[in-house]
């Protein structure tokens, strides 16, 4: 498994429009892609699931991809989150 | 659970409505919360034209969508309209396609909107049996025994 730190950088956070990008471009890679915040864990590539988390400006949050691309998946998805804008 | 509360009191709620289209189903959401004072018309034009802009991006999940737009687009209070319809519609993603549960929102503020009202809707629907009950659900009574049971 391959994880990365990162942090919440854009306003909005990983709400509907910026999370519905992460889980269009998460289900891009053959890995399961899980995003930890604090206690919670949650599939990173159902918006549902998601959106469940609340995920906010600031939070410091962990991307765990575990499958054939991992290293790939992780360092894609965790810079899709660091150029996040809106 | 207030998105349960406010559904009732505001009575937005339709089910099993007919819609041709993804834009009439949005439509049937948003007039239900314009009947109830929760946004004005140019509300619908503008989910309409950034769904075109960007995709339906509020799908949440297969066969459910939560259409809305942002705050300054017309929005006069806090709200949410349940529609369930009899016939699905396609709104042209194929991982959600197609949809027949939608629960339209209103929120006065963005931080409103992503941290109280998405997180009550994903709350209600991240629970597979309830879904598929809700989707089956014919009459008020048969919702009001549901929501009675999710409330507890």
């Amino acid at each position: 498994m391959e994880c990365r730190h990162v942090e919440i950088v854009n306003p909005t956070g990983l709400h509907t429009r910026p999370g519905n990008l992460f889980v269009k471009h998460a289900k891009s890679f053959a890995s399961d892609i899980h995003i930890v915040k604090n206690d919670k864990r949650v599939n990173g590539k159902s918006l549902l699931t998601l959106m469940k988390a609340g995920i906010s400006l600031g939070d410091k949050i962990v991307i765990e991809a575990e499958g054939p691309d991992e290293a790939a998946a992780a360092d894609a998805m965790a810079h899709l989150i660091a150029t996040l804008t809106e | 659970m207030n998105l349960i509360d406010q559904l009732l009191a505001r009575d937005t709620i339709l089910l099993q409505g007919h819609a041709g289209t993804w834009q009439q189903a949005v439509r049937l959401g948003v007039d239900l919360l314009v009947e109830a004072g929760c946004v004005e018309e140019r509300y619908y034009d503008s989910i309409i034209a950034m769904t075109g802009e960007l995709g339906p991006w509020y799908l949440l999940a297969p066969g459910m969508a939560m259409p809305h737009a942002r705050p300054e687009e017309g929005v006069l209070k806090n709200g949410f309209a349940l529609v369930t319809l009899e016939t699905p519609v396609v709104f042209g993603d194929p991982d959600n396609d197609p949809v027949d549960i939608l629960i339209t929102l209103a929120a006065t503020d963005a931080r409103t909107m992503n941290e109280q009202s998405i997180v009550e809707v994903v709350t209600l629907l991240d629970d597979e049996a309830r879904v598929e009950r809700l989707r089956q659900v014919r009459t008020r009574d048969e919702l009001l025994t549901l929501f009675n049971e999710i409330q507890g």
